[in-house]
């Protein structure tokens, strides 16, 4: 049960993650928003996700000193901004077809 | 040594030089991140307590060490069914390498050499299997990412076998069995060919007056089993034509098995001076007759089953 869940939690999370980076964020600020908006994921799977997006050209990074520290801030890059549209409308439309049966389904319960 | 420092150092030993640092600094400005807002929370500085708790709840150092590099799998999913397939077919071949070394180690000196045939399969196995398992690492995991080798681009669903039945798929183990028993026999049959003849002159047994008449039908046919196993090696399934050609080919070594196992002696010493490791010849022919007595009456048995499935593919149809 919860390998299901989590193959299901998998590919929405990095479109989360995505659509987060349209702002920067260095790592734990990104983990805060993703947890205020409901999105709960643990830092092993949030730190090495948001570097293998980086690695995949779809992130920009930069180290900033702010408050005394260096922090690494992601925001997305052109080509990431192009797979997080395209993603976007796939969810759209998976999300009102996977809706449209739910819904059936709990109609003829 | 702070307890992050110690974390640091510990998935930095588990990450690619090249790598280290950029990933252990990234990593290390999140952690304090945490714990500079686990700080503000509560109002007082955080505790080594509270640092192991964190580090705790992060991961063990090798497991985030390997989070941050790409995936790696000893045979992937995709590859995973032809490696097993090779795998099969590694077997077979390790069954007919021991069956040819230990069918010459007794040509040599009448000596069943059963536990070094064992030993001989297990250790043949293993590298069999180490090796397979290293070129399908390879595979899975090509210099650059791009597939070397996509076993399952090229196929056409008009060759896919016309199998109506489970039993119509040769397994790997039966073909295995079937190929390596008959090389052995062929070999066996056939040893004056390719043995030098020094080692002819040394052989302490050999075919006795009374069996020899026997051994070029038992050699054709078995000959001619081997060529059939062949075509089963490529074409993995029973049809009714094949069947047919197994059917007669069961009968025909059941026939002569069975005729030969009424034959007072099979083998014979041949006249060499031995150390005394044959210890009767008398038994030894008794252990070979009954043993042909037996699997002419289990060929006999495949001959049925063989008539019995083609009387089942003639229904189907």
């Amino acid at each position: 049960m919860e390998k299901l869940r989590q193959e299901l939690r998998r590919g929405i999370l990095v479109l989360a993650v995505l659509g987060s980076l349209r702002q920067s964020h260095y790592g734990y600020s990104l983990r805060k928003q993703l947890q205020d908006a409901g999105v709960d994921i643990d830092e092993g799977t949030l730190y090495p996700l948001v570097r293998r997006l980086a690695d995949q050209g779809l992130l920009i990074s930069e180290w900033r000193q702010s408050e005394g520290r260096e922090r690494r801030y992601y925001r997305l890059s052109e080509e990431g901004s192009l797979l997080l549209a395209s993603l976007s409308g796939e969810w759209q439309q998976l999300n009102s077809c996977v809706g449209a049966i739910l819904g059936v389904g709990r109609e003829t319960n | 040594m702070k307890l992050i420092d110690r974390y640091m150092s510990a998935v930095s030993f588990y990450l690619p030089a090249r790598r280290r640092d950029e990933i252990t600094r990234e990593l290390r400005a999140n952690i304090l991140d945490k714990l500079e807002n686990l700080a503000e929370q509560r109002g007082w500085a955080v505790t080594e307590q509270d640092v192991s708790a964190v580090l705790k709840e992060l991961g063990h150092p090798q497991q985030i060490a390997n989070s941050f590099l790409p995936a790696q799998q000893l045979v992937t999913a995709e590859l995973f069914p032809f490696y097993r397939q090779v795998l099969g077919y590694g077997v077979i071949f390790v069954f007919v390498l021991e069956s040819i070394r230990f069918g010459v180690v007794f040509l040599n000196s009448g000596h069943l050499a059963i536990a070094a045939l064992l030993s001989g399969l297990v250790v043949k196995a293993l590298l069999m299997f180490a090796l397979v398992t290293g070129v399908f690492y390879v595979l899975s995991n090509p210099p650059g990412g791009d597939p070397l080798f996509k076993p399952y681009q090229h196929w056409i669903p008009e060759q896919l076998p016309p199998v109506i039945h489970n039993w119509q798929r040769i397994g790997t183990g039966e073909q295995a069995i079937e190929f390596s028993s008959n090389l052995f026999l062929f070999l066996l049959l056939h040893y004056p060919l390719f043995m030098p003849d020094e080692v002819m002159a040394s052989l302490t047994i050999g075919f006795a007056a009374s069996s020899k008449p026997w051994i070029p039908w038992l050699a054709a046919v078995v000959g001619f089993s081997l060529l059939f196993n062949m075509w089963n090696l490529r074409f993995s399934f029973w049809t009714r034509s094949k069947l047919t050609v197994s059917a007669v080919l069961n009968l025909v070594v059941a026939i002569l098995l069975l005729c030969m196992s009424r034959l007072s002696a099979i083998i014979a010493e041949s006249g060499v001076i031995t150390d005394g490791r044959i210890v009767s010849i008398d038994l030894a022919n008794k252990v070979i007759t009954a043993g042909l007595f037996g699997v002419g009456l289990w060929l006999l048995f495949q001959c049925g089953r063989d008539l019995y499935r083609i009387w089942q593919l003639s229904r189907a149809f």
